[in-house]
């Protein structure tokens, strides 16, 4: 009923719920919260068994693998999309609260929030009902690719072609851009989380050793590298081994890393490949000259643009501040939501 | 050019890069006005490695006109703030340069940023959405229609049928008030009986009777025999017949289904106007004067006014 009164008290947000990183944007303050979309929940026996949310965000991300058996450590999202509804309401609503200093009403801020272009309907109406269930008062859906593209500076309103590859946690998303609107988008399961799995896959093949996720995700940013480079980069790792049962110290080099990642960066290429076969050819004439630009966490991975590169033929950008691209995209069209409509996906 | 001329180089530019004026003319070097210092800088770094200028566009996957508009600084010919900065990063790194310094330098040049969002709108116009025909003007225009209906629904149930007839009448009558000789209606039609004849003794005041709707009234006779000053309409019915009067304010003042046999009389402030059903069967008096009501459609029904 309060509605409108409590959304004039609230700020808008722009989130970009996804995989592996949750980061909010409040409308004149910037992004003011990046964390892990990670929840930890907490199973209590006794006559009043009840679950509670025992932590969210980093404090959660540091149990994964730790926690005790009353203690279940979730990524409510999976693949750029709602794998747990309840669980990814309950999180919005903490990160929510945590960025409202208003203690007087509860908030109800209007929401701008990305999902994944080759999301389904119900996919997006899962993501639309949870942001709504988190306290917001109106949602707005925009597809992570033009997100993308707005947070990296290209020119999407302007009658030229822009190419973003933007590479997440859970997904690949690759966009064609003109005019405000998409022209092709592409989007495949793809992204760190599948590198991380395939690096685990590879040790524990080769190595006959298990790692965690978090440890394949330090081998990943530390030696991974999707281009053979002059150097060779070494790194420990501890992790147990299969056959003695004991935990053990190994030393594994880029070049192994890179052995593992082909298959699942061989997704991406070819997802860039086809959209550039699907582009209208005077997009593709434009994009020719400018190349295309990537973005997401994934853009961080060593020589990814150098593989993009020489598997296209055309330039290839790595996007300034490739992890928050989204989100501050998402931020921009939140700043000026009331006079773009062509930027916003339907249902 | 030798590896170490290339360090000189990079050396003497090293602080132009930071954009300080006065550091460039410290070193006494000034820069060519046409080309700034990032351009400088990867030109020289690609000549350093013996590197041409289609060699550098093969590894950087552009065309020579583009690495060459970015050593010459020619920000126009080349796409958009992001991409530039994007393509001096890579040329960075292809020359082992340091990107965050030239990325400095580019900061200094100021390149304009492409961030307007909003797809020019050209006109305001809006074509309708396809799924929705009815417009909110027309559910304005429904609205209203259907209130009409309902007023009009509410008028026919409540408000009598003759509550507009009489007031017209009043209003008619408080017109001709003034002179309440002359009859209501400005004609008083052809009347082939003798009119003035009606009442023979009496000066013709207000108390004449006028057979206004002729052929359905003719004053028969005047017998003395009825004084009254006030207007008396004496009905005797042989069958049974409807009978509605009005009197001199418009207002009706009798109106009902009188057997046979019966008889009525009615006092009022004439002129009256009669609707009399059965007509045939009706004798009526008015101050002792019969008057004969000739049916005018087959019906029977007599209308007439008497003053």
């Amino acid at each position: 009923m309060f509605s409108f009164l409590r959304s004039y008290f609230s700020n808008d947000l722009a989130i970009d719920l996804g995989t592996a990183n949750t980061l909010i944007y409040v409308r004149s303050k910037g992004i003011v919260l990046d964390e892990p979309s990670v929840v930890a929940i907490r199973t209590e026996g006794g006559p009043n068994s009840k679950k509670t949310i025992q932590a969210v965000g980093k404090a959660a991300k540091e149990m994964l693998g730790k926690a005790p058996g009353a203690i279940t450590v979730i990524r409510p999202m999976k693949d750029g999309v709602i794998a747990d509804f309840t669980v990814t309401e309950q999180m919005l609503k903490q990160f929510i609260k945590r960025v409202h200093d208003s203690r007087l009403l509860s908030p109800s801020p209007r929401i701008i929030i990305c999902v994944p272009s080759g999301s389904t309907q119900v996919e997006r109406r899962a993501i639309r009902e949870s942001a709504i269930g988190a306290g917001a008062s109106q949602v707005f859906l925009i597809e992570e690719p033009m997100a993308a593209a707005i947070g990296a500076g290209l020119p999407v309103s302007e009658p030229t072609g822009s190419m973003v590859v933007d590479i997440g946690g859970g997904t690949t998303e690759v966009g064609v851009i003109s005019l405000g609107g998409m022209v092709y988008a592409g989007s495949v399961r793809v992204g760190g989380d599948k590198l991380d799995e395939a690096i685990m896959n590879y040790i524990s093949r080769n190595y006959g050793m298990l790692i965690g996720e978090n440890t394949a995700e330090n081998i990943k940013k530390k030696i991974g590298s999707a281009f053979p480079g002059a150097e060779v980069r070494e790194m420990e790792v501890s992790g147990i081994n299969k056959a003695e049962g004991i935990p053990r110290k190994f030393t594994i080099s880029s070049n192994e890393i890179l052995e593992a990642l082909t298959e699942p960066l061989n997704s991406v290429v070819s997802a860039v490949k086809s959209a550039l076969e699907k582009t209208p050819p005077e997009l593709g004439a434009d994009i020719a000259d400018k190349g295309m630009v990537l973005t997401g966490g994934g853009a961080l991975l060593r020589d990814l643009d150098r593989l993009l590169m020489e598997e296209t033929g055309l330039p290839v950008i790595v996007a300034e501040e490739p992890l928050t691209c989204v989100a501050r995209g998402c931020g921009m069209a939140l700043e000026k939501m009331d006079n773009l409509g062509s930027i916003f996906a339907a249902d | 050019m030798s590896e170490q001329s290339l360090v000189s180089t990079s050396a003497g530019q090293g602080p132009s890069v930071g954009q300080s004026e006065s550091a460039v003319q410290a070193t006494g070097e000034p820069p060519t006005p046409a080309v700034g210092p990032v351009g400088q800088r990867l030109r020289a770094a690609r000549e350093a490695r013996n590197m041409s200028l289609a060699e550098a566009a093969q590894v950087l996957k552009l065309g020579p006109r583009q690495v060459g508009a970015l050593e010459d600084e020619d920000w126009t010919s080349l796409p958009g703030n992001t991409m530039i900065r994007g393509f001096v990063r890579n040329y960075a790194r292809v020359l082992n340069l340091d990107s965050d310094e030239l990325m400095r330098g580019l900061d200094a040049a100021q390149l304009q940023r492409t961030q307007q969002l909003e797809v020019s709108a050209g006109t305001t116009a809006s074509l309708p959405p396809a799924g929705r025909r009815v417009e909110r003007r027309d559910y304005f225009a429904i609205v209203a229609g259907l209130v009409l209906l309902a007023l009009a629904a509410l008028a026919y149930l409540y408000v009598p049928p003759d509550f507009w007839q009489s007031h017209l009448t009043a209003l008619i009558g408080s017109k001709t008030a003034p002179s309440p000789v002359q009859p209501p209606l400005p004609e008083p039609a052809p009347v082939p009986a003798p009119v003035d004849e009606v009442t023979p003794g009496k000066p013709a005041t207000g108390d004449s009777v006028t057979a206004l709707t002729a052929p359905n009234a003719r004053l028969l006779d005047a017998p003395a025999a009825s004084p009254a000053a006030g207007g008396s309409l004496q009905l005797s019915f042989a069958q049974p017949a409807r009978v509605q009067i009005r009197d001199g304010r418009g207002q009706i003042i009798f109106s009902e289904l009188c057997p046979a046999g019966s008889q009525r009389e009615i006092d009022g402030q004439p002129p009256f106007s009669l609707v009399v059903g059965n007509a045939s069967q009706v004798t009526l008096r008015y101050r002792g004067k019969m008057i004969e009501l000739l049916p005018r459609n087959r019906s029977g029904v007599a209308r007439l006014t008497v003053e």
